[in-house]
């Protein structure tokens, strides 16, 4: 698996970051040997396993309980009006009329 | 303690505990990812510096209500990333057994706090090793309970499938005592069991009688310490001449579990730290021009290098082209794991090893090498997979004084034979 800078380009994309060049050539290094070692299971013969399940979860009575009221809920976020959270605008101004 | 251990990044001043409950009175430090009421949760990290939980962990709340204290908060490795404590936005935890060395990670600060008597419990978490790694590292017993035993309710989230809080004490009682209180089943969470909650102390007096002790030893050939090695030969010597049944098991898998955990692991990372986008709580960039911007630009600035380091790990074992045969393959590999163990159980009642390949490593040792720190966790990391219960106890020190510890895995929900055993060990160790 070859782990370049344009690899880790493109994993940041999947994953909401970005990275300065020098961050982006280091964790392409340490990631690269890290997946080296990693490749190790690819020798693991899981003919016949099935893939590991976690317990069935056990859910509560469909009940309506109280919860956190939306004043606490929110009042960690860091930009809020009337109630709401406030973020910014989903494109640049005129970016979407073109 | 002549140094600061950094083991506390938060003091609190102690409310008036609760008169008369099974912990009345006992100090009790909250691993910083593990949310209060009081002060702040911060899971170590700049995203969420200064950041106040409007509701108390569940485990805080049954501590609470039991008569303990909340001494304050203690560090750990960002989001429990990390086998050092050195992953801190708020600086490194030392060792206080030698302040030149990690105390392990990423319950670090909970253990060192424990070991240097700053408080007489503290809770930490545990995905591939976080309570049982550093409670060797410092010489104090630390319990990993069966996934599904303890509430995560309020427990900030690395990997869903791994995650569990557990206690760090100076005794073997002590962990049976903050057990039995933590311990069963939640309503607010899903995924805790409705398995009885026993009391753990009951049966602690009787040590290993009647017990079979089952040793991997193929598990244990290569990359173990000679220090550690002689320990733990010492130690089964030692059980042996004192009657505990002792024989070989076989885990044919572990040796791949490193390589498994870390895929799901950090793949789940990926999945639950994706909350982290500076729109509800934590830190937000000022200034960008768009959503997409800033949630990039405050990922970027709020998370430390080991964290995106394991975001974008995680992204590439789920990603197109490599989901198959690197997230689904690990899944099989751990699935393989669990089978063994449940071989392993039916010859013997405990699995043992030591905890770790080494005693606690310099600062600095590791913390630039991703690979050589991940293999720290080589020994702990099986039991994670399989969910299973498991401890570390302090088993004797190497030539220069560190702490040396033994590492007991159970069968599910059978923490009470788990602390029998841990207490097998005390009592052999303080013979």
């Amino acid at each position: 698996v070859s782990i370049d800078r344009e690899a880790i380009r493109r994993l940041e994309r999947l994953a909401g970051l970005s990275l300065s060049d020098d961050e982006r050539d280091a964790i392409a290094e340490s990631l690269a040997r890290v997946i080296d070692h990693f490749e190790s299971i690819q020798h693991i013969d899981v003919r016949g396993a099935a893939a590991h399940r976690d317990p069935e979860a056990v859910v509560r009575d469909d009940v309506a309980q109280s919860g956190l009221d939306i004043i606490a809920a929110i009042g960690e976020a860091p930009d809020t009006e009337d109630g709401f959270i406030v973020v910014p605008p989903p494109f640049e101004h005129g970016e979407s009329e073109r | 303690v002549s140094v600061d251990l950094n083991a506390f990044i938060e003091d609190f001043d102690g409310a008036e505990p609760v008169a008369g409950g099974p912990l009345a009175g006992l100090s009790v430090g909250i691993k910083d990812n593990i949310c209060t009421r009081e002060g702040h949760t911060s899971c170590g990290s700049w995203m969420l510096g200064g950041y106040e939980s409007p509701y108390d962990a569940t485990v805080v709340e049954r501590l609470l209500a039991a008569g303990a204290v909340i001494a304050g908060k203690t560090n750990m490795d960002e989001f429990g990333m990390g086998s050092s404590t050195e992953h801190s936005a708020f600086g490194p935890t030392l060792n206080p057994h030698d302040p030149t060395r990690v105390p392990g990670g990423s319950s670090g600060g909970s253990a060192a706090a424990v070991a240097a008597g700053l408080c007489d419990a503290a809770l930490g978490s545990d995905t591939g090793g976080s309570v049982r790694q550093p409670a060797a590292f410092c010489g104090v017993v630390g319990l990993r309970p069966t996934w599904g035993r303890v509430s995560r309710y309020g427990l900030v989230a690395f990997a869903s499938s791994f995650d569990q809080v557990g206690p760090l004490c100076r005794t073997a009682r002590d962990c049976a005592r903050v057990l039995s209180v933590i311990a069963g089943a939640d309503p607010r969470d899903a995924t805790s069991s409705h398995e009885p909650v026993v009391d753990y102390s009951h049966d602690l007096h009787r040590g290993f009688d009647g017990l079979t002790i089952g040793v991997p030893w193929d598990f244990l050939e290569g990359g173990i310490d000679d220090a550690v090695r002689q320990n733990f030969d010492g130690l089964v010597t030692g059980l042996k001449g004192a009657g505990v049944r002792v024989r070989p098991v076989e885990l044919a898998h572990a040796p791949a579990g490193l390589s498994a955990y870390y895929l799901i692991a950090n793949a789940e990372a990926s999945a639950n730290l994706a909350r982290f986008d500076g729109v509800r709580y934590g830190l937000r960039v000022t200034g960008a021009a768009t959503f997409q911007e800033m949630v990039e630009q405050s990922r970027s600035q709020g998370f430390g290098a080991e964290v995106k380091r394991r975001i974008l790990l995680g992204t590439f074992a789920l990603s197109a082209g490599y989901h198959e045969d690197w997230y689904q393959r690990a899944r099989r590999v751990r699935a393989l794991v669990a089978d063994d163990y449940r071989r392993a159980f039916a010859d013997c009642d405990l699995v043992l090893t030591p905890t770790t390949p080494t005693a606690a490593f310099m600062l600095g040792e590791k913390v630039d090498d991703p690979l050589a720190m991940y293999l720290s966790d080589i020994l702990t990391i099986p039991a994670s997979l399989a969910g299973l219960p498991a401890v570390s106890v302090p088993s004797g020190t190497t030539a220069g004084g560190l702490p040396l510890g033994v590492h007991l895995v159970g069968r599910a929900f059978d923490e009470a034979t788990v602390l029998r055993g841990a207490a097998g060990i005390e009592e052999w160790r303080d013979g």
